[in-house]
């Protein structure tokens, strides 16, 4: 493994840390980080989130990384997992959700 | 019919299938709730027509079954893939609470029929009635002359599983070929269902669910209650995985048990697979080491292509887009909807 692909994964496990604490302390989501699977569905299945919650989830991705969510054909199905929601976070942060 | 064809109908039309490999049992009395509780890892707290997901697991923690149960009043329905209603049965009984436990077994009585798609409702309310159009996900609906429908599908569009008394297969199978035609209604395999629950990271219990792993390695601990004790959790709390299911995209092909290498090191094995029309790339269902076990990450090589991790699902389905209350079966072609490949 390449130090800058080592540098990226370690990036990316930041991101998806800060994601899943949005979803417990924000989203209520009653689980230990680590009980969160990175491909659980958000809704419906999965964490069992609802409409209500999109928008909560939203607003808080929005205070917490600072960027704005208003691009819905990006947006729909980035919402659809934890590691999507990860990807969209890494975008539009200014990195890239694919390691270099 | 081409699988092609199959994959069309489920993606962007209608689709029937009257081959399953589901079983389910009918659950009453009073330890019925009690054995349901010490069998299901998650916490049942159900209203009625309401369905859950979740596991059923050996005591080691591997699967058992892939299983929903859904409260039907004071009993409950188990909906499982994995095990044959004998083998689920003889589960139930092995693990019951109390004696006051009834349980019937439905294969010998009904069968199943499944209507998929994003305007499976459209067809099915002129079938069953409307109330199937406002039915939310994850409940049940009894029908006229003893047919249950389930929305539950595993393809990621609008499912919906028929539990249909033998005596009324043919009349309601006949019911939905005659208005299907309407709806370009297209007969599909349960080989095409299972091809849109991998593309849409439906755990299959036929395919990676035979490689004996638990909840931890499966990407499962959703169907799991963190703290409730019942069959298997324990082993499932002690074990610590060292790999997880990830998703992996190839331009070529690779097939179950294909060693996924990364740096010229073996780092995965392809556990299922399919040819992806509408992503036009191979998808599939690996174990991979934990490290590697992340979505974009490239450098991988299997079957002696190159291929890269990827956050499933890999189709952006149209039934995100589809809303029974703003479009009908005249709307299929619409610009608005975006194409399936993400």
């Amino acid at each position: 493994m390449t130090p800058v692909l080592m540098a990226w994964l370690e990036h990316r496990a930041q991101q998806l840390a800060r994601v899943r604490r949005v979803l417990i302390e924000d989203l209520k989501v009653q689980r230990e980080p680590d009980e969160i699977d990175p491909d659980a569905p958000l809704f419906g299945t999965g964490l069992g989130l609802d409409s209500v919650d999109a928008v909560e989830l939203v607003v808080s991705l929005e205070t917490e990384f600072g960027f704005r969510l208003d691009d819905d054909a990006l947006a729909r199905p980035s919402m659809r997992t934890v590691n999507s929601l990860v990807d969209l976070v890494m975008r539009k942060t200014g990195g890239s959700h694919v390691a270099p | 019919m081409s699988l092609r064809d199959e994959l069309r109908a489920l993606r962007t039309g209608t689709a029937l299938c009257d081959e399953s490999a589901t079983v389910a049992l009918r659950l009453s009395g009073a330890a019925a709730f009690a054995t349901l509780d010490r069998l299901c890892p998650i916490a049942l707290a159900l209203q009625d027509t309401q369905l859950k997901p979740t596991l059923l697991l050996c005591e080691d923690g591997t699967v058992f079954a892939d299983a929903y149960v859904a409260r039907d009043d004071e009993a409950y329905f188990l909906v499982c893939e994995g095990p044959s209603a004998a083998e689920l049965e003889a589960w139930v009984r092995q693990h019951a609470t109390g004696p006051e436990l009834e349980v019937t077994r439905l294969d010998g009585s009904h069968r199943w029929l499944s209507v998929h798609g994003p305007f499976a409702w459209d067809l099915l309310a002129t079938c069953l009635g409307g109330d199937v159009v406002g039915m939310p996900y994850l409940t049940f609906l009894r029908g006229a002359s003893g047919v249950v429908c389930f929305r539950a599908g595993k393809t990621g569009e609008f499912g919906y599983e028929l539990l249909v008394p033998n005596a009324e297969v043919e009349a309601l199978r006949a019911g939905l070929e005659q208005h299907g035609r309407e709806w370009d209604l297209t007969r599909v395999s349960l080989a095409a269902i299972d091809h849109c629950a991998l593309e849409n990271w439906f755990f299959n219990i036929r395919a990676e669910g035979k490689a004996g792993l638990t909840p931890l390695e499966l990407g499962l601990q959703w169907r799991l209650t963190p703290g409730k004790d019942a069959v298997g959790s324990a082993a499932v709390k002690a074990h610590r995985a060292s790999a997880r299911v990830t998703c992996l995209v190839s331009e070529g092909a690779m097939s179950p048990g294909d060693v996924v290498t990364h740096d010229g090191a073996p780092a995965g094995k392809v556990l299922a697979a399919v040819d992806s029309p509408f992503v036009g790339k191979w998808v599939g269902v690996v174990l991979m080491d934990l490290p590697l076990a992340v979505p974009g990450v490239g450098g991988f090589v299997v079957g002696g292509h190159a291929a890269r991790t990827s956050s499933p699902p890999v189709i952006n389905n149209r039934s995100l887009y589809v809303s029974p209350q703003r479009h009908t079966w005249a709307d299929r072609d619409s610009s608005e909807f975006p194409p399936l490949a993400l």
